[in-house]
């Protein structure tokens, strides 16, 4: 059974996230349940982030988001994350310092099942980010 | 829920309480912190009255922290009031809710 698939673009500005979250969640509420919104705020900030850090080397200037729903599994694509070279840089932050930022990469650990990021074929140099949320057992057709 | 930050700052006896409704996030979070910074400024104790906020991320979160940050640094006292659930949900994720002073609604038993 090949899975729905859904994709929005959005330019990448901190005032379109609402629209992207609107999105997930409108697919998020059938396929996860109550889980699916904390999976919004793990799209979120992730979306956030590409607002906040992504640089033109990744030559893409919109939030381009795919979601694609199996029955056991929700599967998200984002693409143009970032570029090759930052993702070093990238981890969750000590959560002992107090001190504001950084909550971000944290809180997409604790929610998603999987994180990977893969490269974007049609951009040298750039990746996209792939996470994944097992469907509940209980939510399962 | 409304989606659309709306915050209304007012005095309740010695405190300086700001009510917040909707989505915090990054587009909205400055504003938040503008309105904790007025508060700090102007009473001995904040309020953050978090019982109207449909959605809080890490943006937002990082604006109470400030909040707070910024309190200590004045001899001031930071309250968060009321959390919804999601803002709940979120203050466990960060393992931030031991941190902040939570204060129930004023009409609940505390």
């Amino acid at each position: 059974m090949s899975p729905r698939v859904y994709q929005l673009k959005v330019p990448a500005e901190a005032g379109c996230l609402k629209a992207v979250r609107a999105f997930v969640a409108s697919i998020l509420e059938s396929a996860l349940g109550a889980e699916g919104q904390m999976v919004v705020l793990a799209l979120d900030e992730a979306c956030a982030n590409i607002v906040k850090h992504r640089t033109p080397r990744v030559g893409c200037e919109d939030i381009e988001v795919r979601v694609e729903v199996e029955p056991e599994l929700v599967r998200f694509r984002i693409g143009a994350f970032c570029a090759q070279e930052d993702l070093p840089r990238i981890r969750p932050r000590d959560l002992a310092e107090l001190r504001p930022g950084g909550l971000g990469t944290h809180f997409i650990g604790q929610i998603m099942d999987r994180i990977e990021y893969e490269a974007e074929p049609d951009r040298p140099g750039a990746m996209a980010l792939v996470l994944e949320k097992r469907v509940p057992k209980e939510q399962r057709p | 829920m409304t989606t659309r930050l709306q915050l209304t700052g007012g005095t309740e006896g010695h405190d300086h309480v700001v009510m917040v409704r909707g989505e915090v996030d990054m587009e909205s979070a400055p504003r938040l912190l503008d309105e904790i910074q007025h508060g700090l400024k102007h009473a001995s104790r904040a309020v953050v009255d978090l019982a109207g906020v449909s959605y809080i991320d890490s943006s937002g979160i990082a604006v109470l922290v400030q909040g707070l940050k910024s309190a200590m640094k004045r001899g001031k006292e930071f309250v968060l009031r009321a959390p919804s659930a999601q803002v709940a949900a979120v203050l466990k994720l960060a393992q931030l809710q031991q941190l902040f002073k939570i204060e129930p609604a004023p009409d609940q038993p505390r």
